[in-house]
């Protein structure tokens, strides 16, 4: 009798759902986020459906689908369960915790249990978050900043008001420690769970990414989780550190915020980059090239990315010797992410290039990331800065890197992996299709963006004078919004469906890629590999690995 | 680094812990001592700060076992401490020459 | 990890009991990291505004306590000392030593803080306190601490401000530990922790440790340097 897989081991507990919520199976747990902050990127998808949809017409016109006063609420709204709730979880929360083990040959990370805390807090914080929003949300932005942060109340949906920013930054504070354990259980189960054989510079890509996104995860965290304490703890106590009248420095709180928020985004970022970096070799049946290059880069981006943050505060009155050192380091951090562009594509050059789903999301990744990478250069200038600060390229620019790279590269490889997490395939037609459908309308809505920032339009506003350039390119943007809509629509479409009605396969490795996890049953059984299992090959060593690989091919 | 084997077996005794806490303790009583003897509020801090660390140093080494565990707990604490430091003196890059 | 309640559906295997000591170290260790981050954004701001505020803080510094200040550091260095002899004693096999170093422990940091209530009191005694935003409102400012005719200069507010928050959290963290050596002490006398088992023990001393190295340098920067 063949061990069953992890999806249908026999029940703990005899309420179904309860053999998901106290699992502690890295792979369900992987699910169940996946689950979870899918559900949540659809909401915020709708708020921004709604959001570009006020832009539809300007002020003039009478135009309002959202109220001036509920403005702030609203995209603030969008933003926190963009951030918080999908994209710094991300990659890691889903395919790192369903594949890290098996990319290193274990049978599950260091500590199962907090695996599962970490769930459970991101839930209760995410659940916090939508109530928080209930009781009033916050009107700040993200960002939170001093003091309005400090004083601003906003009324309920019951009509009174709760202290309900406080109450959404300690949903913040706990998301927050989500992150941090996932991060620490990820670090230990690098460094004392791989599988004999596999050094460091053996290990794949997607998991030295990993590691780099842990660290950032360890250690910028805690210090924004402070610093949204110290702001609760103000709204209930005058401490004055923030505040002008005690003496208190108002730009100290920004410089403590992105301290963790730029780390941030490449939590965001580079695991994305480690997914590309599993399916541009598989697609392309070759070897990465180099390899140590792509590694010790993800190390560099991490730690110059720490060093950054100011670059989010130009035009607040820091000092000029800040603004030039900041900027300076700014531009450094763009070396390590071109040295990897360029092996991505020296990777595809004279291979066996295959267009799947998987890849047109990984390629289309490199093209969006340049895009909004480059974008970022005018924004680390001090000159150019001044001009585009609080304008709609920074909001164009960070939709490129952040959707059109961080979410195009976790849902590239949520299609690379998806065989061997469900036992089945999708449409690869209905894929191809949602995929072109969210490309052309990413691109549709966002680029407008980046000319209307340099003409002048501000971010977070709730309307538009009546200008000609404005009016044509706000509505142009907003059609594009409802072909990205259909496209996200069609994916999660496409994966539903694969879901409960795709082709059943038991086959291991169908992409014919090189690294341990395509050795496991498809799907995995509960421990993943039956034996622990010897590493004696680099990683993407296409020469070596063809000798011993099962047939590969395509599925439609 | 993935089979499992305890740190470096060493003789535990009661020996070292009661001699690392009497230099604390000397530490201490030094710090207080030289409290408010320097003219420059730059140096009292500095000094101030030199033994603190060096009382940190010895309760991470010893009392925190650093001594006896894989290399590997070195470099964690390098790069916790050293990612820390570099934000600190990044942060004076604007209040060093704001104020 | 048993997954199976059917004895009959042997297909699961049963996987033997996972246990990496040095893994829970090495773990514990950075789930330390995150706590001096933690502290360390409020040593920043302490930074920041003592560079601003250089006079109103030694200002300030020299009316704290130095008596209170040392005896405290000396407690809790010592307290570090009886939470190592205690797991010296306990990979000796010596379980009733390790009791007892691990009660003395505790009665150490209820020392501290029991101390440090006083010293509070007696500042709350010269009108110098933190005061909620509700109660500032009905007219309960803190003179010398909340805008009013009194207030103090603004780095000593700042001062105080810090001194309460740090020292505040810090005494928090000497709870945590105090329900973690407790909760410790009660898994040693159950049997779960012993001579063969000690990283739970390894691990809680590790934060008393932490704690202690927190107050090695909140110590200098409150009280000693005017």
């Amino acid at each position: 009798m063949t061990e069953p897989n992890y999806l249908k081991i026999p029940k703990k507990y005899k309420l179904g759902i309860l053999n998901w919520l106290l699992s502690v199976d890295h792979k369900r747990i992987g699910l169940m986020y996946m689950f979870t902050m899918f559900t949540f990127f659809l909401v915020a998808v709708f708020i921004g459906f709604l959001i570009k949809l006020q832009r539809l017409f300007p002020e003039a016109s009478g135009w309002e689908i959202i109220p001036a006063e509920m403005y702030g609420q609203v995209f603030t709204l969008h933003a926190i369960i963009m951030i918080f709730l999908f994209i710094v979880p991300g990659a890691p929360a889903v395919l790192g915790n369903f594949f890290l083990p098996l990319q290193v040959g274990a049978k599950d990370v260091a500590f199962p249990k907090i695996n599962l805390l970490s769930y459970h807090l991101y839930l209760f914080g995410a659940i916090m978050a939508i109530v928080g929003v209930l009781l009033g949300g916050a009107d700040t932005g993200w960002t939170f900043t001093p003091p309005y942060s400090i004083q601003t109340q906003t009324i309920s949906i019951f009509g009174v008001q709760f202290n309900s920013i406080s109450w959404m930054l300690t949903a913040a504070f706990i998301l927050g420690w989500g992150t941090i354990l996932t991060g620490l259980n990820f670090i230990v189960t690098i460094h004392r769970l791989r599988a004999p054989g596999m050094t460091f510079f053996k290990m794949p890509l997607f998991t030295w990414s990993l590691y780099a996104t842990s660290w950032l995860q360890v250690l910028a965290t805690p210090v924004v989780g402070m610093t949204l304490l110290m702001i609760v703890i103000e709204r209930f106590m005058p401490v004055g550190f923030f505040d002008p009248s005690k003496g208190g420095d108002p730009i100290l709180f920004q410089h403590l915020f992105w301290i963790y928020s730029h780390p941030a985004v490449y939590i965001m970022i580079l695991p994305a980059m480690g997914l590309v970096s599993e399916i541009i070799p598989t697609f392309s049946q070759k070897t990465i090239f180099g390899y140590k290059g792509i590694a010790l880069a993800t190390c560099c981006i991490a730690g110059v990315g720490y060093l950054v943050w100011a670059h989010h505060m130009f035009t607040t009155g820091m000092s000029e010797f800040a603004q030039f050192a900041f900027s300076l380091l700014t531009f450094l951090v763009g070396i390590p992410t071109a040295i990897k562009v360029f092996n991505w594509i020296a990777t595809l050059w004279r291979g066996a290039i295959k267009l799947d789903p998987p890849m047109l999301f990984a390629l289309a990744f490199i093209f969006n990331f340049s895009i909004g990478g480059l974008t970022g250069l005018f924004l680390g200038s001090l000159a150019t800065d001044i001009h585009l600060h609080d304008t709609d390229f920074v909001v164009a620019h960070f939709h490129y890197t952040m959707f059109g790279g961080g979410a195009f590269g976790l849902i590239g490889g949520i299609f690379f992996y998806f065989p061997k997490m469900f036992g089945k395939f999708y449409s690869f037609k209905w894929a191809k299709i949602s995929f072109w459908t969210l490309f052309v309308g990413f691109h549709w809505l966002y680029f407008p963006m980046f000319i209307l920032g340099v003409n002048g339009m501000p971010r977070r506003y709730h309307t538009y004078p009546d200008i000609p350039l404005f009016n044509k390119l706000q509505m142009i943007s907003t059609i594009g919004s409802w072909v990205l809509v259909l496209g996200v629509i069609l994916i999660i479409g496409t994966w539903v469906y694969g879901i409960l009605k795709g082709k059943v396969t038991e086959e291991a490795n169908p992409w014919n890629s090189s690294t341990l996890e395509w050795t496991t049953t498809t799907p995995p059984t509960l421990y993943n590999f039956p034996e622990v299992p010897e590493v004696e090959h680099e990683p993407y060593d296409y020469g070596a690995f063809l000798g011993t690989a099962s047939e590969g091919g395509s599925h439609v | 680094m993935s089979h499992d084997h305890d740190h470096v077996h060493h003789d535990v005794g009661y020996k070292e812990p009661i001699l690392v806490f009497l230099a604390l303790v000397f530490l201490t009583i030094l710090t207080v001592w030289v409290a408010g003897r320097f003219d420059s509020a730059m140096t009292s801090l500095v000094v101030a700060f030199a033994i603190a660390s060096v009382k940190a140093f010895f309760v991470v080494r010893y009392f925190m076992h650093l001594k006896y565990e894989d290399k590997v707990f070195f470099f964690f604490l390098l790069t916790a401490l050293g990612t820390f430091a570099v934000v600190f003196i990044l942060l004076f890059a604007d209040y060093g020459y704001r104020w | 990890m048993s997954d199976t309640l059917n004895p009959e559906m042997t297909q699961v295997p049963e996987m033997e009991e996972h246990r990496d000591d040095v893994g829970a170290r090495l773990g514990f260790w950075l789930f330390l990291y995150t706590e001096i981050f933690l502290f360390g954004v409020m040593f920043i701001l302490y930074g920041v505004y003592r560079n601003k505020y250089l006079d109103e803080f030694q200002k300030a510094a020299h009316d704290l306590n130095k008596v209170i200040g040392t005896t405290n550091t000396l407690i809790l260095l010592f307290s570090s000392l009886t939470v190592v002899l205690a797991i010296v004693a306990l990979k000796k096999g010596d379980k009733g030593k390790t009791r007892d170093l691990l009660i003395v422990t505790m009665m150490c940091g209820l020392t501290f803080l029991v101390i440090k209530s006083f010293e509070w009191q007696a500042k709350f005694h010269h009108g110098i306190h933190l005061q909620t935003a509700s109660g500032i409102a009905e007219g309960h400012g803190s003179p010398l601490l909340t805008p009013g005719d009194e207030m103090l200069p603004q780095g000593e507010v700042l001062f105080y401000s810090l001194y309460y928050i740090m020292t505040g959290t810090h005494a928090l963290h000497i709870v945590i530990g105090f329900i973690l050596i407790l909760w410790t002490t009660i898994k040693l006398e159950r049997g779960s922790i012993d001579k063969d088992n000690p990283v739970v023990l390894e691990n809680v001393g590790l934060y008393w440790h932490l704690v202690d190295v927190i107050w090695i340098f909140l110590f200098p920067l409150f009280y000693l340097v005017s």
